[in-house]
């Protein structure tokens, strides 16, 4: 790895614990740095403990052990509102089950990470920007369509276009296509992709399917919570 | 606040029926309040009026029956605030005289110009004229009955002294009070005077006032105004038994009110915490993205007050609806209103104003759980 680029998440020494009836360990003495830029994939069985060590990268779950650190600076004692404006301003989110709101329309969507920041006080350069992201994503003829009324493909873009909104330094996706068709999947990586060439967005991507993850920079795989493997992948193409 | 507000309008619209039927099951309770109250107050108006309207609320008296001095009273007991009408009266108790039955009658004499204003004689004469002088006198339309006594009749008053007096029924009215129509005989001062042989003098002075209810308060005033050589009685400490149900259906009316308003309060705050559940993934997603505990909560209290609001105002337009559909079918089987409608717009907007505190209050309770909601449980649990 070039060690001259900059991370934008590092866990240090991190371990997550489930207390409940019986205390669940799910992650154990994690090590892991993301270079800023970077396209990564995140790969392991069910129950492996991935998401939730993307859930912890993204500052949504906090680790039982170990630091967390988004752009050097160490969040484990943040509260929740820093935590929040953290997220707003750094990190984009895609999630296998879209999370939309559906009582908003597509652009309406695509603005809320600026709206959050501006407390709904939306300026004409930002309806420009997301009409500019809604376009680089395929959606500008449902722009003022409500967002359960397309289909689910057409909603993780949108999703993944809200997470472009605020132009954040990652974007963390968790099995982004896990709902989806082949086709459409294949369709949304090579979106992905675009993205961090043309932006140079870092991203995480979650995914169980290995042929997705070849496609990436780095592959990180989690067995057992532990992560058995880090390898890089050198002179990947965006898929045509 | 502009985006909590716009979040919270949408997930009202989005969920049409929902919100409809809380702002229908809000505006029924606040319709319910709010008809309780205007009927209480207005069955409280009707039985005052028919009791006490044309009554004297406060009565000055002297131990002798005699008042003299009627113009400086006048002078001094006006100065009061809150007095309507002062007038003087010469009263003399006796019997009505009849072949078969003597009945205890009160006479009565009034100067009917002013009399006019308490009694409205003029409007509540059911036959023939108003007294001018000699020996005529008014009786009421029950004393009429059991008498069998009509206009053109003689009718004969016996005093405790033994003195007999004659005298003419010119009119026959209807005051709409029992007791009075049963014993009140009405004559002119002159008529009074001669009869119970004064000269002049009055044998008590009465009032009434605005507040009906501080009637007893105004009283007081009045005795320490015109010293103890006056006796100073108000309707309340005579009448104690009717007071004593008028503020049970006061207490009665408020207790309604507030048990509807907690209930309306648990069904908000109860239908807004289910809507947290519906709502949860959208709150978890808004905190995922960025959104602060502090702004997620208010959408809920948004939502409180939007709802309660609409709920409020349907509410108000329900009861005012509800009580004119009362006046309008509600009779009595000769055709009046069995409620003389009284509406105190000051305590209607009171109570919509309650209303819409308590709808904004039943947010708290959702909100609180908004705000405890983390993005994670959403996302964990899909």
């Amino acid at each position: 790895m070039d060690k001259k680029k900059t991370n934008v998440v590092e866990l240090r020494s991190m371990g997550k614990t489930y207390h409940g009836a019986v205390d669940t360990p799910v992650l154990f003495d994690i090590h892991l740095a993301i270079e800023k830029g970077s396209l990564n994939s995140i790969i392991g069985q069910s129950g492996s403990g991935k998401s939730t060590l993307l859930n912890i990268l993204g500052t949504l779950d906090k680790p039982t052990i170990g630091e967390v650190l988004v752009n050097g600076q160490l969040v484990n004692n943040m509260n929740a509102d820093k935590l929040a404006k953290l997220r707003n301003q750094t990190m984009g989110f895609v999630f296998q089950f879209h999370y939309l709101l559906p009582e908003f329309t597509v652009l309406e969507n695509v603005l809320f990470p600026v709206s959050i920041e501006k407390n709904g006080k939306i300026t004409d350069k930002d309806r420009e920007k997301a009409l500019e992201i809604i376009e680089l994503v395929g959606l500008s003829e449902k722009i003022n369509v409500m967002s359960d009324s397309i289909s689910g493909g057409q909603q993780q873009r949108t999703a993944i276009a809200r997470a472009l909104m605020n132009e954040p330094d990652i974007i963390l996706a968790d099995e982004p296509t896990g709902n989806l068709d082949s086709d459409t999947s294949k369709s949304i990586y090579k979106l992905f992709c675009k993205i961090n060439r043309d932006f140079g967005t870092t991203f995480i991507i979650v995914t169980h399917d290995d042929r997705i993850a070849a496609q990436t920079d780095r592959i990180i795989e989690v067995r057992d919570g532990r992560i058995i493997s880090d390898t890089v992948n050198k002179n990947v193409a965006c898929p045509i | 606040m502009v985006l909590s507000l716009k979040i919270a309008l949408r997930f009202i619209l989005k969920s049409k029926w929902q919100s409809l039927f809380i702002v229908i099951g809000i505006a029924v309770g606040i319709s319910v309040a709010i008809f309780i109250s205007i009927l209480i107050d207005s069955l409280q108006f009707t039985l005052i009026n028919g009791t006490i309207g044309n009554a004297p609320h406060i009565t000055i008296t002297t131990d002798n029956n005699k008042i003299d001095n009627y113009n400086t009273l006048k002078t001094d007991v006006g100065k009061v605030s809150g007095i309507t009408k002062i007038y003087p009266v010469v009263d003399g108790n006796g019997l009505l005289v009849t072949a078969d039955k003597n009945y205890p009658v009160l006479l009565r004499g009034v100067n009917f110009d002013k009399a006019n204003d308490i009694y409205q004689i003029d409007s509540r004469k059911v036959e023939g004229k108003i007294p001018t002088g000699g020996s005529e006198v008014m009786i009421g339309k029950d004393l009429s009955t059991t008498t069998k006594k009509n206009i053109g009749d003689e009718i004969t008053f016996a005093q405790a002294n033994g003195t007999k007096s004659d005298f003419k029924v010119v009119g026959i009215y209807d005051l709409k009070i029992a007791s009075v129509n049963n014993t009140w005989v009405f004559t002119t001062l002159e008529t009074a005077w001669a009869t119970l042989g004064n000269t002049s003098s009055y044998t008590a002075i009465n009032l009434q006032v605005k507040d009906i209810f501080g009637a007893d308060t105004t009283a007081k005033t009045i005795q320490s105004k015109i010293g103890t050589g006056y006796k100073v009685d108000n309707w309340k400490s005579q009448n104690a038994q009717l007071l004593s149900g008028l503020q049970g259906q006061s207490v009665s009316s408020y207790m309604i009110q507030v048990f509807v308003l907690i209930s309306v309060l648990i069904s908000i705050a109860s239908i807004l915490s289910i809507t947290v559940t519906q709502k949860s993934k959208q709150i978890g997603i808004l905190k995922a993205i960025g959104l602060k505990n502090g702004k997620s909560s208010n959408i809920f209290y948004f939502q409180g007050f939007i709802l309660g609001l609409f709920g409020t105002v349907l509410g108000v337009v329900f009861g005012l609806g509800l009580f004119y559909a009362f006046v309008t079918f509600a009779k009595t089987p000769d055709g009046g209103n069995i409620v003389e409608p009284l509406i105190k717009w000051n305590m209607v907007f009171l109570a919509g104003f309650v209303a819409l505190l308590v709808s904004s209050f039943a947010g708290i309770f959702p909100a609180r759980k908004a705000n405890k909601l983390t993005p994670i449980e959403v996302i964990r649990n899909g």
